[in-house]
């Protein structure tokens, strides 16, 4: 899937077509503009349809308010950071296993996606503008909340799932 | 939209919570139900007014004018929603939506600002959005999510009745003793007259 949204660089080696779950179109953001074709497999690839069913499902005034629908932004970027985040757990983590985030609508258009393993807890919310913002809290204390880049987001998912300290 | 104003509002209130924002293998709340965009309000629902059920009853209400508005857009919405979550409350909850009991004071020492008490129940509650993940998640923690039996029970709480009828009860009770008082003087009073003849 190609998008146009600022993906991090990133240099891909040894890709093998074989295990290729999805086929991701990574752009680099530094230099030309090159694609490059990465794998990232997940174990659940039915999350995606998690969010597309939702995109579908969702109408503007859905929780009985004015919540808009879930919004393209919204959607291509969720899909576009849990792609990212998979790819990089599988290749450069690949000893911690990637679990699939509790996924939600919110009423601005985006998601939520939370994880909580094992007294680690990570929110992430995708805005309807593509806005990302964390919460990370562990065993209770939290430890910081506010605005986060694509980079750090795919940086504290490795973080909640056990990869990184 | 009316002014924020902390003067009248009971101890805790209702929020309606949609079933795409609650987990339903635990049937736990999930930040979600409290998010809002910014610079608006939190809508929540005065436990003096509104029972669980009028709540959800008020959102069917709503979803039924709208799909008679004529304006397309109000239309499809309302419509879109009937379709999809039904025209009464039982099929509401049996979609999987509930109404969860949260403390005022939750709200308050967050630094967010209740709103006055609509005719209806509605309540505006107008939060700061600075650190708002936080605040969804500390509310969704700590909101009570009621079952389905309490979300379709037509009785009010006895708390709730007595607080909600407290007026009520004591003009009732001062125009009965005021009727019995009048009645008792002039029973004596005819007595007193009878004896004196």
């Amino acid at each position: 899937m190609t998008t146009a949204l600022e993906y991090p660089t990133l240099r891909i080696k040894n890709t093998n077509s074989s295990q290729l779950g999805y086929d991701v179109k990574i752009w680099e953001k530094v230099g030309s503009h090159r694609s490059a074709t990465a794998s990232a497999q997940i174990q659940n690839p039915n999350f995606f349809d998690q969010i597309e069913q939702l995109k579908k499902e969702l109408f503007d005034g859905w929780d009985g308010e004015d919540g808009l629908a879930p919004t393209l932004k919204a959607t291509i970027r969720a899909k576009g950071i849990i792609r990212y985040a998979s790819y990089l757990n599988r290749n450069i983590f690949p000893s911690t296993a990637w679990h699939n985030p509790e996924l939600s609508p919110t009423s601005d258009g985006g998601f939520d996606f939370e994880w909580e393993i094992e007294g680690r807890y990570l929110l992430l919310n995708v805005s309807g503008e593509g806005e990302i913002s964390c919460l990370i809290k562990k065993n209770q204390a939290i430890l910081g909340s506010g605005l986060a880049s694509f980079l750090f987001a795919c940086y504290y998912i490795q973080w909640v799932l056990g990869g990184v300290l | 939209m009316q002014s924020p104003n902390n003067t009248s509002h009971h101890d805790f209130v209702y929020r309606r919570i949609p079933d795409y924002n609650l987990n339903l293998k635990d049937y736990s709340i999930r930040p979600s139900a409290f998010s809002c965009k910014e610079g608006e309000s939190i809508s929540v629902f005065s436990p003096l007014i509104c029972t669980p059920r009028d709540i959800l009853q008020l959102c069917i209400n709503e979803q039924k004018g709208k799909s008679c508005s004529p304006h397309l857009e109000t239309k499809l919405k309302g419509r879109n929603f009937l379709n999809k979550n039904g025209t009464t409350v039982e099929q509401l909850v049996d979609k999987g939506w509930r109404v969860a009991k949260i403390k005022t004071t939750l709200f308050i020492e967050k630094g967010s600002q209740v709103g006055r008490v609509e005719f209806t129940g509605h309540q505006d509650i107008w939060v700061k959005t600075d650190n708002i993940n936080i605040l969804r998640k500390f509310w969704s923690d700590k909101a009570e999510l009621l079952t389905a039996e309490q979300c379709l029970s037509k009785r009010v709480p006895k708390e709730i009745f007595f607080r909600r009828n407290f007026n009520l009860f004591f003009v009732t009770f001062f125009s009965l003793t005021k009727r019995i008082k009048g009645k008792i003087t002039s029973f004596i009073r005819g007595l007193l007259s009878s004896n004196s003849k």
